[in-house]
């Protein structure tokens, strides 16, 4: 595996994650025999690229799909349809000895730094725990590695056996870097790693990832709702709304000029922290609306302030609107 | 002196102490704290988890949490001394004169009540003679004043039947059931939602607040938020009140070491060019029990001295009408400033 | 982070919890009566004196003699090892079997169904009534109680653990070891059964308390521990015809069988507050309410 990273031939541009046609529904239960009464679409048709050693960021609110896509991406989920290729082999279909292979290039590190770590279980026992799964270094080499690892993600050696409560959150959520970075892996799937921290301590997870990146090459999928964070981490971003990519743009183009009106809300929603910017901003009326009924045509149209006839009629396709700029819209791009 | 603030002054907390009784030891979560909300503007509060905003919040309402002790110190709303008030006349100024909307929509609301229910509930409490009909009818007009659609029919939805934005909705239209709260506060109130809908919800404060005359303590970490909403600013840190400036000044001309470090660690804006290293704040907010004699910034600060602010805690100083710092260094940051 | 000098040693938090302190006082002479019985009594349990029958307290015989003059207080010092087993071998047995069982059920969803109706079941039945039940078919030996109760009592340990599992496989870090490659087996071993532990220890303290008062019940209605064995519940049972003119033979007994359970419901509440995560953070975090 380093062998292969370290090799020259791989061009900044080489597809290291392919995702194509992904599909994910979930059952809906009600009633007192909790009977299936229905799906819904949390993952419809999705394809993305991810760049060897760049960020993607996958953008959305809550009930996008973009945390079902994560969680696909790492075989936590299994989806309906769909491919997901890396390094040209199909991942989907592959199990035990494979699966467990696979492990070792894609990892995650999650949302929450409390409920992410066991209570019952020392930071040396939660960082070494996939060397002892995999078997890759015998007890005393474990806790050297584990040691190195400590001091990649910022933290002191000394604290190998202590437990995650006598932590802050920014540390924990170091601890959770360093169990995805113990077996080398390639691709880590970030899912919303900050959203539950404190600005300052926000800013020196942020700075950790992008430095993580820069030395051992690491591709990245960043989930994400905070387009301030976003705007600093990615190069590319996906924007997702009920299930559906809307817009997909390199990150220079799109915080320069989103073209789907949903990204244009989100970027005007975001607090601008200078008190002589306050503006009139372009708000989105209503909710997202039930995934349950789904809204026919443009998934958007309900809370559309361009929307026309046309948008509960049809639905708009993603299509390329200039190199490397694709959006779903049918007054757009 | 004072006699005459109570009509600037909505709420006036003077030298706020607060200690927890553990097994540990006494823990000083709020070590005199000092704030004032003038009639008809939103402070707002900032400061990280744990410096004890939500404390302030709860010891203003005299809610308190286990094993926590209010030891010292005045409030004072519109005059009028809540901390030596009967319990019973404190329960009457709960949710009337003074209301709070929580962070959590999801469990600021009883998932076994219907929200008119519960918001009835309030004016069952705080107004008595209203017949079950006028109730209902206000509880009506909340809803719709609170922006949610077709209220007649939400009335008797649950909590679980309705989003995170239309669930917070709720929780002001009863923050609001009893017409006009001399005080709202606001405890991380979009914390929990998605940026379009926390945009909807700071607007509604914001209509809500022009309407309405009230004022608001409105307890955030997102200087974003701060910025959008705030007329002045309290930075609170370990405990203490740091920094109070109006909102304009505060983002311009910051002196304490710590709230410039806030600032500098903020995401910024699309201009600013992306994938930069972000500013961080060394080091980590210090155990309470060792801030004693010396500035609570002391270990952190690029500025400290060690023989002045690491003697003894530096006093709220005024630099102007209406900014004040809890810095001895102060030239030092001016001058610093300058040179930048 | 708390600094090293904060964090106080275990033990001190379980003996700063007045409940189980007391429970702990009340149950240790029990346990060291129960062990050390033979060297306590003064004599043999079952010897039989027709001459000094009924005798009342004396320094000879502390707590009097029985109908057949066997020394009562070497047979309730003796009922202490037997009662003391009892319950402990079946608390024993059912965390064991209700961990397994717990764990299964709770995990996989498929077998939760089957064993869940099964568990209901059995718990259908009044406790008493179905132990009775079972003694009758099982003929009166000490394992046969053990064994009965464990029947009896493993389906509740089984929904404790049932319920603790559904709430921690939830929990990000079950999914964290499932990325990093962890089997199932080591997951719920390493990262579920720790998790659950609190609860089951609680619970496994109430089930000894209750196999005592079981064990008693079920010997004094002659289907326990078959005599002469001096179980606390034959003592009773043996005195039960002389209430009138000989009171000790049943009060001693009855007083050690309420001791010991008072006891152990009472470690059981401390250890509930002792290993409840949320009290201990109220306690050693208070930084935590106040963000």
């Amino acid at each position: 595996m380093t062998a292969q990273r370290s090799a020259e031939e791989i061009l900044p541009d080489d597809i290291l994650l392919d995702v194509k046609n992904l599909r994910k529904s979930f059952p809906v239960r009600k009633g007192v025999f909790a009977r299936v009464r229905g799906l819904v679409e949390a993952v419809s048709n999705i394809s993305f690229k991810v760049r060897q050693g760049q960020t993607l960021a996958l953008i959305g609110e809550s009930g996008s799909g973009k945390t079902t896509v994560a969680r696909i991406l790492l075989r936590l989920e299994e989806p309906d349809g769909g491919e997901v290729y890396f390094q040209g082999r199909n991942i989907l279909d592959i199990k035990g000895r494979a699966l467990l292979d696979l492990r070792r290039d894609i990892q995650m590190i999650f949302q929450d730094p409390f409920s992410s770590l066991n209570p019952y279980m020392t930071v040396g026992q939660i960082i070494g725990e996939s060397l002892r799964v995999h078997k890759i270094h015998s007890r005393k080499e474990v806790k050297n590695c584990v040691q190195e690892i400590l001091e990649k993600v910022g933290l002191t050696q000394d604290l190998y056996s202590r437990y995650p409560h006598e932590f802050s959150g920014g540390q924990r959520q170091r601890i959770g870097i360093g169990r995805a970075l113990t077996l080398n892996p390639q691709l880590i799937v970030c899912d919303e790693p900050v959203s539950a921290l404190d600005v300052s301590v926000r800013a020196q997870i942020l700075n950790l990832l992008q430095d993580l990146q820069e030395t051992l090459g690491l591709t990245y999928i960043f989930v994400g709702h905070d387009l301030s964070v976003i705007r600093h981490v990615s190069h590319e971003v996906a924007v997702m709304y009920m299930g559906k990519i809307v817009e997909m743009a390199f990150a220079s183009v799109f915080f320069f000029g989103p073209l789907h009106p949903y990204s244009e809300a989100l970027q005007s929603a975001a607090p601008i922290p200078d008190p002589e910017a306050r503006k009139r901003r372009t708000l989105l009326s209503g909710d997202v609306p039930n995934l349950f009924s789904l809204p026919p045509g443009c998934r958007f149209h309900t809370r559309c302030p361009l929307t026309k006839d046309i948008c509960s009629q049809e639905e708009p396709r993603l299509k390329e609107s200039s190199p490397g700029h694709s959006v779903a819209c049918h007054f757009r791009g | 002196m004072m006699e005459n603030l109570s009509d600037r002054y909505v709420l006036d907390v003077r030298n706020l102490k607060v200690h927890f009784f553990t097994d540990t030891g006494v823990i000083p979560a709020l070590d005199g704290v000092d704030l004032w909300v003038r009639r008809g503007e939103t402070l707002g509060l900032v400061g990280e988890s744990g410096c004890g905003k939500t404390l302030t919040a709860r010891a203003i309402l005299r809610l308190v949490p286990e094993p926590g002790r209010i030891m010292d110190g005045e409030i004072y709303l519109t005059g009028e001394n809540l901390l030596v008030l009967p319990e019973h006349e404190m329960r009457k100024i709960r949710g009337d004169r003074i209301s709070m909307v929580f962070q959590e929509p999801m469990t600021s609301l009883n998932p076994v009540y219907s929200v008119g229910n519960q918001i009835m509930e309030v004016l069952t409490v705080h107004r008595s003679a209203m017949t079950g009909k006028e109730k209902k009818e206000r509880v009506i007009e909340l809803l719709k004043a609170a922006g949610i659609p077709s209220p007649e029919q939400r009335f008797f939805d649950y909590p679980r039947q309705l989003s995170g934005g239309m669930r917070q909705r709720v929780v002001i239209a009863m923050a609001l059931a009893c017409g006009n709260p001399q005080l709202l506060i606001a405890d991380e109130p979009t914390t929990a939602l998605d940026v379009t809908i926390q945009a909807q919800i700071l607007e509604m404060f914001r209509e809500i607040q022009d309407k309405m005359d009230m004022s608001i303590l409105l307890i955030t970490h997102d200087l974003g938020v701060i910025a959008e909403t705030a007329d002045r600013v309290a930075v609170m840190y370990a405990g203490t009140i740091v920094e109070y400036a109006d909102v304009v000044k505060l983002f311009k001309r910051a002196l304490h070491p710590y709230t410039l470090g806030l600032l500098k660690s903020i995401l910024q804006t699309p201009q600013v060019r992306a994938r930069r290293r972000l500013h961080t704040i060394p080091g980590a907010v210090p155990d309470f029990l060792d801030i004693r004699n010396k500035c609570r910034f002391f270990s952190r600060c690029a500025f400290a001295h060690k023989n002045i602010c690491g003697q003894e805690e530096p006093e709220m100083i005024e630099v102007e009408p209406g900014h004040l710092v809890r810095c001895a260094r102060v030239e030092k940051i001016e001058e610093h400033r300058r040179r930048v | 982070m708390r600094s090293e000098t904060r964090r106080f040693s275990p033990i001190c938090r379980y003996l700063r919890n007045r409940l189980f302190l007391t429970g702990m006082i009340i149950l240790t002479p029990m346990i060291l009566i129960a062990v050390f019985a033979p060297i306590i009594a003064p004599s043999d349990p079952l010897e039989i004196d027709a001459v000094n029958k009924f005798q009342t307290l004396s320094r000879e015989h502390p707590f009097g003699t029985d109908e057949f003059g066997r020394d009562v207080f070497s047979r309730v010092v003796h009922g202490a090892t037997i009662s003391l087993r009892v319950g402990g071998l079946t608390a024993l047995l059912t965390a064991i079997i209700g961990v397994f069982i717990g764990l299964a059920s709770g995990f996989y969803k498929l077998l939760d169904a089957v064993i869940m109706r099964f568990m209901d079941g059995l718990m259908i039945f009044p406790g008493l009534l179905l132990g009775i039940l079972l003694m009758a078919a099982l003929g009166p030996h000490e394992f046969n109680v053990v064994l009965a109760m464990t029947i009896l009592y493993t389906p509740r340990i089984v929904r404790i653990v049932r319920g603790a599992v559904l709430e921690i496989k939830t929990q990000d870090f079950v999914d964290a070891a499932r990325v990093i490659g962890v089997s199932n087996i080591r997951i719920l071993w390493r990262h579920i059964l720790p998790n659950c532990l609190a609860p089951l220890i609680v619970q496994v303290t109430f089930g000894f308390a209750w196999a005592i008062l079981v064990e008693s019940g079920l010997s004094f209605l002659g289907l326990g521990t078959p005599p002469p064995a001096p179980s606390w519940g034959n003592i009773i049972s043996d005195g039960r015809e002389f209430i009138r003119n000989a009171p000790w033979l049943m009060i001693f007994p009855g007083l050690m069988i309420s001791a010991s359970v008072l006891g152990l419901n009472l470690i059981g509440d401390g250890l509930r507050d002792i290993l409840d995560p949320r009290l201990r953070n109220i306690r050693s975090q208070p930084e935590s309410t106040a963000g």
